[in-house]
């Protein structure tokens, strides 16, 4: 699988990123901390998390609406939320290429995730470990697949996105798993652990695009 | 809450004084155009990214087969949806047309790109229909702002022609009352049917004399500017759009109100116009051909190999 | 003079430690091996799931006459602890025509096509709409969308609604099969709507919006279609446009075929750590443990804030739907103890005699 990142490619943003994978590319991008715009989103211990996420054609839905809130789920778990008190982190999504049928949101979850995650990067918020995302999918036959296509998708019976943390270049937690279709408990422990080895190497990559793009950052002061 | 994006005095004499010396931040000329750089999807039909120096914005056409309004059963469907997301500038609050300057911006500019492509007849309506009164394609095209800085109007006119032309929709047939569509391996896509190209040009006007002149002077030394980027625009006394078309037909022509212009400096923006489309123009052919030069080749090999198959 | 400033230990009472303190007044709970709302750690609260009796082919009247009108197709009420679900399912008919796109692949140049690559998905789904009671009205907010379309994802992919169980077979308004020549070109399809009302909620909802739809959708009978004679032929500006009356029965009906082995449960966990540093008292403390504390089925105030969850639904083997997300991460020993939890749930709730009804 070939992951294409590129690095704060807006300038009107504190931090943003595009992520692509296969036939799937989002971009996302950061804003914060900023004063809340309104005071009901005032959180008096924590930073606000305004997430919104545009899907590739047609207008907002629910669909992208249960986006949001899987990524309200995880994201509290590495923002360090606490140093901002009363302030409101912003966080546009906008999914430029779907690369999966209409009614699987696997593949574009993904790529929202590890754009999110790089954009918040780019954007200096304090973050408690690195994360990223993969998916996984099992076939009729029970074969695991590490990011499927879309027609391997559509063709399956199962399928998962799994977040890991990764703290010194080394699997840590299981942050969040999504898993849609009919599957064995043993399946799922396979496809966790398939999903572990996929991120270690993947990270690998994001990794070196985050180092080059500080490098290039710090030009100057070499 | 963000602020909108404050310029200082200074920054605005600096600005405007180095404009008066037709001198411009980025070193284009005044009536110069930024870079247009296009490029469309491989993977798939419909889809463009359009930049014009900073100023980057997506567009994605689909289609479906719905029915047709009951007032028009001979025309298909088209429709343009243009929303500013929080991405492109956080002044841009999300989806909610709250009344500021901004939700004006973005009516401005979705009247704008709707007057320009959709009722200049750019796409052939009538060749959307399938059958009369009861089923018709509808056309989709969704824009994403991601970046700005400025002239969101030219662009978008830009990545909604491109990606209508990079489009194709499934081949079909008609047996009695039932459509029989064609998937991608069966039979090759067939275009839209597109009339013309209309383009959008966006010339800004600055008033370099104070007030007086501009209006009972005759000097008429008025700076006119093309496709402006974010701090001209925001320091810009009136705008005007163009829409114009290969064949040197004026469109659209929209000003509203802002600085008086005097009429033969118009007539001048409309000839300046006309000699930048047939650049543009084929600048968006080369892109479309290449694309569909690049995507012939695995097809045609595909066919190659059903053939020798079958002998 | 001098003054000596003592310190009170302050005492509360728990509902208002609840409300200040919700964490340590968990953690006051856990020492002890008990819940806020006295349940053990792994101990579900009953269930109850009965019919509502509304639904246009249920019988409401003691003599076993069935109310024949409305737009219910099929309705339960869940009762869990305090909280109550009522679920209405609803229907309407489509013309199949915008998934043509989906559908042409079956009508012609069959050979042509491998059948292996193109795989259509067969499934359907239920549109729902969860609605929380809160005392206030207004637009739906982030919670009930995200379970509602949650529910329509969860349904969608487990295969449980077949498209084909939803498509309509037209016929005379007598036993007789209708002719070739009259039916027309147009396909017709059923959409089923849901709406679920929770009522004074306590913790997470999505058990038991998931509970109520399985079950009203158990309950649902969907109406036998037949054309009325009646056929209009719109036109304007010379064009033909065909228009049929479809007439649902208000007695004939069959029950929605579901994929029975795809019926499944869902449960929700929350994981907590056992705080040292939270004082304690040596005698009383019962539990001893260095890992998390697995909670099923979170209820009241304290446990709201537990923020390690892990939800999934299971037909008493096999999984469907699957969420899990927290920061404190989430072992495999941990999803393996919730999901045998939840595998003995499911198939307590889902052979228990009441929902057979």
């Amino acid at each position: 699988m070939s992951i294409i990142v590129e690095n704060d490619p807006l300038d009107q943003v504190d931090g943003s990123a595009s992520f692509e994978f296969g036939a799937t590319k989002v971009m996302s991008s950061v804003t914060g901390p900023i004063e809340a715009a309104r005071p009901r989103n005032e959180l008096p211990t924590k930073a606000y998390l305004d997430i919104n996420i545009r899907p590739s054609f047609g207008v907002p839905s629910t669909r992208e609406t249960l986006l949001e809130h899987k990524l309200g789920q995880l994201l509290p778990a590495v923002i360090n939320l606490d140093q901002y008190p009363r302030q409101t982190i912003q966080i546009a999504v906008q999914i430029l290429k779907n690369g999966e049928p209409n009614d699987y949101t696997a593949r574009q979850l993904v790529a929202i995730i590890n754009s999110v995650f790089i954009a918040l990067i780019n954007s200096g918020i304090s973050l408690k470990s690195s994360l990223m995302a993969t998916c996984c999918s099992i076939s009729t036959e029970g074969e695991i697949r590490t990011s499927p296509t879309s027609s391997e998708l559509a063709s399956s019976v199962s399928h998962f996105v799994v977040v890991y943390s990764i703290e010194d270049q080394q699997i840590d937690n299981l942050l969040f798993c999504d898993g849609l279709g009919t599957f064995k408990q043993q399946q799922l422990f396979d496809v966790l652990d398939r999903a572990a080895s996929e991120i270690l190497l993947n990270f690998q990559q994001i990794r070196q695009a985050i180092a080059s793009h500080v490098s290039q950052n710090y030009v100057w002061k070499a | 809450m963000v602020r909108d994006y404050d310029i200082s005095n200074n920054e605005k004499q600096f600005v405007l004084t180095a404009l008066e010396q037709n001198i411009r931040l980025d070193g284009r000329k005044l009536l110069q155009m930024r870079d247009v750089h296009i490029s469309v999807s491989r993977d798939e039909y419909g889809y463009a990214e359009v930049s014009l120096g900073k100023t980057k914005v997506a567009c994605r056409v689909t289609a479906e087969i719905t029915k047709p309004y009951e007032d028009r059963p001979f025309e298909g469907i088209f429709q343009i949806s243009t929303e500013i997301s929080p991405i492109c500038s956080p002044f841009f609050e999300s989806g909610l047309t709250t009344g500021g300057k901004q939700s004006n911006d973005e009516i401005l500019i979705s009247r704008l790109i709707e007057k320009a492509v959709r009722r200049s007849g750019a796409l052939d309506l009538e060749s959307l229909c399938i059958i009369a009164g009861s089923k018709c394609w509808a056309i989709r095209a969704d824009l994403q702002f991601l970046n700005y800085d400025g002239n969101f109007i030219d662009i978008s006119s830009i990545a909604v022609m491109v990606a209508l032309l990079h489009f194709r929709k499934p081949d079909m047939e008609i047996d009695g009352n039932n459509v029989i569509l064609f998937d991608e391996d069966q039979r090759n896509p067939v275009p839209l049917s597109i009339l013309h190209i209309p383009l959008c040009f966006t010339f800004q006007f600055y008033n370099p004399n104070d007030d007086e002149e501009n209006i009972k002077g005759n000097l008429n030394n008025e700076l006119v500017l093309l496709d402006a980027n974010l701090i001209e625009e925001r320091l810009s006394l009136g705008s005007m759009t163009l829409t114009i078309n290969k064949n040197k037909e004026l469109c659209q022509m929209v000003k509203c109100g802002g600085l008086n212009i005097d009429a033969s400096m118009i007539m001048n923006c409309c000839q300046h116009a006309s000699n930048l489309v047939d650049d543009l123009t084929r600048k968006i052919h080369d892109v479309i051909r290449t694309d569909s030069e690049l995507r012939k080749n695995p097809v045609e090999k595909e066919l190659q190999v059903v053939n020798q198959r079958e002998t | 003079m001098s003054q000596t400033a003592s310190l009170k230990l302050n005492r509360f009472p728990p509902d208002v430690l609840a409300r200040i303190a919700p964490d340590m007044l968990l953690q006051k709970y856990l020492q002890i091996g008990l819940r806020p709302s006295l349940r053990k750690f792994d101990e579900f609260r009953p269930v109850v799931i009965s019919c509502a009796g509304v639904g246009r082919y249920e019988a409401s009247e003691p003599n076993g006459d069935i109310n024949g009108v409305g737009s219910v197709l099929g309705s339960s009420i869940v009762k869990s602890g305090k909280t109550t679900a009522i679920c209405l399912i609803s229907g309407a008919i489509v013309e199949d025509d915008h998934e043509l796109v989906n559908d042409y692949r079956t009508k012609l140049e069959k050979d042509i096509i491998d059948s292996d690559t193109h795989k259509d998905n067969k499934n359907a789904s239920v549109y729902t709409e969860v609605e929380i009671s809160r005392g206030a009205s207004g637009p739906p907010n982030e919670e009930e969308i995200a379970v509602s379309h949650r529910l329509y994802e969860t349904i969608y992919h487990s295969g449980l609604i077949e498209r084909d169980a939803l498509r309509i077979r037209l016929g005379y308004k007598g036993s007789e099969e209708l002719e070739q020549e009259f039916v027309p070109h147009t396909n017709y399809s059923f959409v089923l709507y849901a709406t679920i009302q929770v009522f004074s909620r306590a913790g997470p909802v999505y058990d038991l919006c998931y509970g109520a739809l399985i079950s009203a959708l158990r309950q649902t009978r969907l109406p036998a279609v037949y054309i009325a004679e009646k056929r209009t032929e719109a036109g304007v500006r010379r064009v033909r446009v065909e228009e049929y009356d479809l007439v649902c029965e208000a007695e004939k009906n069959e029950p929605l075929k579901l994929n029975e082995n795809k019926i499944a449960w869902s449960s929700t966990f929350g994981l907590v750590e056992l705080d040292r540093d939270v004082p304690h008292d040596e005698d009383k403390m019962e539990i001893d443990t260095d890992g998390k504390i697995l909670l099923a089925e979170l209820e009241g105030e304290a446990e709201e804030n537990i923020d390690t969850r892990i939800t999934v639904s299971s037909n008493g083997s096999t999984l469907s739907g699957l969420s899990v997300y927290g920061a404190a991460g989430v072992t495999k020993e941990e999803l393996r103890k919730a999901f045998d939890l939840a595998n003995r749930r499911a198939q307590y709730v889902l052979n228990s005699r009441e929902m057979e009804m």
